[in-house]
């Protein structure tokens, strides 16, 4: 029996040295690889994980398991830290098909096969230039003006699609659950 | 007479999710949240949407040197008042906070606990409302630590700055509000006797929180 997230988080509140470490073990792949995923440079990445882990440590008492699982609390976290650090560093190049591609790296299938597979397939359902958007603003922290700048496109037709994508991903997520608890 | 309506809201409301509105639509589509439950259920629901993009993203095999680093960061050493260097700012922190949670637990109890050692201090908004806390360590290295919690502050970088009994300001750092809370600490380079405020500067440079500092061991009973 594995101890819980949330348990281990308990654990690292108090600063107990066994709770941490299995907490780096548990998670350092994950922090580490949606660090290189968004900010795609080894080492900008390890200063990003460093940095989550950090975080981490000081406000492991301000985790609020009613508000997100200790997973989601973390990658948002990170997620954070990259747009932090990559706002330093723009004009970032994008390219488009990489960032169609952010979902897709390499998975742990048995454990994200079933997890993952709703969101990767969410994706693909909405229309290329959505999907774009809305990676660009979830994960890069870009918003309408910049993105409207990016792509030449007056900035309405940004507002539209970061609304019209999240809104479909949203909707087919629910479904997905909503297929989950039917089965 | 700016308020939104819930139109309005929800056409903002998967920008407002994604953190990605500029900072006036931003605070009148909180504002809006604030007494609007259907709303806040809307963006609540892009936000999960949005959290579920990140969950996506692929794990990576850790380099080993970061794998040692994460693990020299681990705070297991007695936080030493002369070293400020960075794989320790974890040790540092977490003893801070077990600090900080002795003595409020210390405080809650009795109120003739004596702390000779350190300042104390509420950061609450400009409508009074509470935001966070601020403790000084004074003595021969003043140490501040100041932090945000309570999903007051909306995500993003704020300033940490004093202002002096002179009315000179001195910016300390950037504190990083993630998920409704954060924190910031690091030694304070001013003496804390000439300190008027402590103050919590958005990055429009408004002030979003200020705490004034009471020694630790008065201003309960
Ligand atoms: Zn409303």
């Amino acid at each position: 029996m594995s101890i819980t997230d949330e348990a281990l988080l308990g654990g690292v509140a108090l600063g107990q040295p066994d709770a941490i470490e299995e907490f780096i073990s548990r998670y350092e792949r994950r922090v580490y690889g949606a660090a290189l995923a968004i900010v795609r440079d080894r080492s900008l990445a390890q200063e990003v994980a460093q940095d989550a882990f950090l975080r981490v440590w000081r406000h492991a008492d301000t985790y609020d398991p009613r508000r997100r699982s200790v997973n989601t609390w973390l990658m948002r976290i990170t997620h954070n830290l990259c747009v932090d650090a990559l706002r330093v560093r723009r004009p970032l190049a994008v390219d488009p098909a990489t960032l169609l591609d952010l979902t897709d790296g390499e998975h742990d299938p048995a454990r994200d096969m079933h997890a993952l597979a709703p969101v990767r397939a969410a994706l693909r359902t909405l229309p290329p230039e959505q999907a774009r958007t809305v990676l660009l603003a979830a994960m890069y922290g870009y918003n309408a003006q910049m993105i409207s700048e990016l792509d030449h496109i007056p900035l309405g037709t940004a507002k539209t699609r970061i609304r019209l994508g999240l809104e479909k991903l949203r909707l087919s997520l629910n479904e997905s659950h909503a297929d989950e608890e039917l089965r | 007479m700016n308020e939104l309506s819930c139109s309005a809201v929800s056409d903002l409301a998967a920008e407002a999710a994604l953190d990605v509105l500029p900072g006036d639509e931003r605070a009148l589509v909180f504002e809006h949240l604030e007494h609007c439950a259907a709303c806040l259920r809307l963006v609540e629901s892009y936000v999960r949407a949005a959290d579920a993009l990140l969950v996506s993203l692929p794990q990576a095999d850790v380099p080993e040197e970061l794998s040692t680093r994460l693990r020299s960061a681990v705070p297991s050493v007695p936080r030493s008042r002369r070293s400020y260097a960075k794989p320790l700012l974890g040790a540092v922190a977490v003893i801070l906070v077990a600090l900080t949670v002795v003595l409020v637990g210390l405080r809650a109890t009795s109120n003739t606990h004596y702390n000779p050692q350190a300042e104390v201090g509420s950061l609450v908004s400009p409508s009074n409302g509470h935001v966070g806390s601020v403790k000084v360590d004074t003595g021969a290295d003043p140490w501040i630590s100041m932090n945000v919690d309570g999903a007051s502050l909306a995500d993003g970088t704020y300033r940490c700055e004093v202002l002096l009994t002179s009315n000179a300001t001195v910016t300390l750092g950037n504190l990083t509000v993630a998920a409704g809370s954060g924190s910031w600490n690091g030694p304070l380079e001013v003496n804390p006797d000439h300190i008027s405020v402590v103050r919590v500067v958005a990055g429009n440079g408004d002030v979003v929180a200020m705490a004034g500092l009471t020694r630790a061991d008065v201003g309960e009973s």
